[in-house]
């Protein structure tokens, strides 16, 4: 790679890796597997980057490695499963000090299945269209719509009970 | 509703995030380590996906999806040689054929293990399944893809038209169906008279979904190309994969695992072709991580039934599980086998 093409790949590093992160954890909950996600997202890049950087969905595809890395439990799943029987998986130990809604928020998406959770955070935290989530997701249009309408009601109850309680415990 | 949810996410991160541990430079430094090791790779013969398409799969064909009687199982489409495709998931649901092959498998196990016990996961407990009964085998339709780029997996892809179907036994789930081989996957059982918990993989496929090579990676397992090649089983041996580092991803730990595999072609009494595959798995300093004992079944209608039986570790990299042994061998992984419906898939 020319030392111009490493310039421009710094600056996007620099310029993503906040938001890549926050996308990770926002589908896995867990600092550590967002991190690594990215990480391995942005060294993809690299091999690919002077392909890439006239591809004007770069963000997206970017998106996607990062998502996929971030829901990818096939490759581990069986680590999933020894853990599983103890504890619940994917619910990372929090400090004690995480504010009472923050855990809310957080148990309730821990609940959702990865895709459905992944597809909310593209929709809308990443403001994706559900076209643009759907070629992310590698899915249909149709798929990211039920999973939408289907994350949001199950997040939506979730929230409204739990919400409460949480709030009025802390209160008391 | 937009506000609102991004609210709803935006309570999620903390006010104050960890550090990132890596930097620009780290990141340049792995990537330019990974091209060099890529490039000794080609020159030196190492598996590549698109390599591995041109020897499993007949040779190119312009546009479009053609049938080709070619392989073993037939009909597998001819695809261009210079292309990479994969398999797109689809929405996986009960069929009727779900519950006769859910009976079948579960069926076997009664009669030949009785005693033992399903083991749900607590992410379904957790989330309101009813756990009472095992999971039967999911209908999820596949569609072949093909990618933009023809190095790179994670490029546009667009459909080739064909689509198959695919049965799984996987648990069920609340909300969808979350799709052949991601979560929530295969049944946890505990076998009579066992301390460490089995986990049983089978699916069974339709002529026209794969080759009969056997240089692509087993369902579940974590190998070179993933999705993209289009063998059932995997007889390589002794393979070194430091990409499968993430498997640590749940322990903290990254380190590359090592696999050790050991494959055998034999028959049914009956004549069907049986692929059986030993697979050990090692992490760095040589202790064991997991067995499995696999197996591909050729049936004679060109369908194909995969079962894999894995004992995976307890305490992780550095456990030794030299003492578990899958519950099940090749023997009665063959019968096991044998012993599901043989309707057509469809």
């Amino acid at each position: 790679m020319k030392p111009s093409q490493e310039d421009e790949y710094r600056s996007y590093v620099a310029a993503r890796t906040t938001a890549m992160r926050r996308l990770a954890y926002l589908v896995c909950g867990d600092w550590h597997r967002a991190e690594d996600a990215v990480q391995d997202a942005f060294i993809k890049l690299y091999l690919k980057w002077s392909k890439c950087t006239t591809s004007d969905s770069l963000d997206s595809y970017v998106r996607r490695m990062v998502v996929n890395a971030a829901i990818d439990t096939q490759r581990r799943l069986w680590f999933r499963k020894e853990h599983s029987k103890s504890d619940p998986p994917d619910r990372p130990t929090r400090p004690e000090d995480t504010p009472v809604e923050r855990v809310a928020v957080l148990d309730a998406l821990a609940c959702l299945p990865k895709r459905q959770r992944a597809t909310l955070a593209l929709r809308f935290w990443e403001d994706q269209s559900v076209e643009q989530t759907a070629k992310i997701m590698r899915c249909s249009p149709a798929t990211v719509k039920s999973q939408t309408a289907r994350g949001l009601r199950s997040l939506r109850g979730m929230l409204t009970d739990s919400f409460q309680e949480r709030l009025q415990g802390a209160n008391r | 509703m937009n506000d609102d949810m991004r609210e709803i996410f935006g309570k999620a991160l903390p006010e104050t995030e960890p550090p990132v541990a890596f930097s620009s430079d780290s990141l340049l430094e792995t990537g330019k380590r990974k091209r060099r090791h890529r490039a000794i790779g080609a020159f030196t013969g190492g598996v590549a996906v698109v390599a591995a398409l041109a020897v499993s799969l007949p040779m190119a064909i312009g546009d479009g999806v053609e049938v080709s009687q070619a392989a073993h199982g037939g009909q597998l489409p001819e695809l261009d040689s210079d292309g990479l495709y994969g398999w797109l998931e689809g929405e996986a649901e009960a069929s009727p054929a779900s519950e006769e092959y859910g009976d079948a498998f579960w069926g076997w196990l009664e009669a030949n293990a009785p005693g033992f016990e399903y083991i749900p996961d607590k992410y379904l407990e957790n989330n309101g399944v009813d756990t009472s009964k095992p999971p039967t085998f999911d209908r999820d339709e596949i569609t072949l893809m093909r990618y933009a780029d023809a190095e790179d997996p994670a490029s546009e892809s667009v459909t080739t038209g064909l689509i198959r179907p695919v049965y799984h036994l996987a648990d069920s789930f609340p909300w969808d169906k979350p799709n052949t081989w991601s979560n929530p996957g295969p049944p946890m059982v505990q076998m009579p008279g066992v301390d460490n918990l089995d986990i049983f993989d089978a699916a069974v496929y339709p002529a026209g979904t794969y080759t009969d090579g056997t240089k692509g990676p087993l369902p579940q397992a974590p190998a070179k190309g993933d999705e993209n090649f289009f063998d059932l089983i995997n007889c390589e041996g002794g393979e070194t994969d430091n990409d499968t580092s993430i498997l640590y991803y749940d322990l903290g730990i990254d380190v590359p695992i090592f696999y050790d595999i050991e494959c055998r072609e034999t028959q049914t009494a009956d004549g069907m072709r049986v692929v059986e595959v030993g697979e050990t798995v090692t992490d760095k300093a040589g202790n064991l991580v997991s067995k499995a004992n696999a197996l591909v079944l050729y049936r004679f209608d060109g369908s194909a039934v995969v079962l894999r039986n894995l004992v995976p570790g307890r305490e992780g990299p550095s456990r030794n599980v030299a003492d578990m042994e899958p519950a099940l061998g090749f023997e009665e992984l063959t019968d096991l086998a044998a012993s599901l419906p043989d309707d057509a898939v469809e």
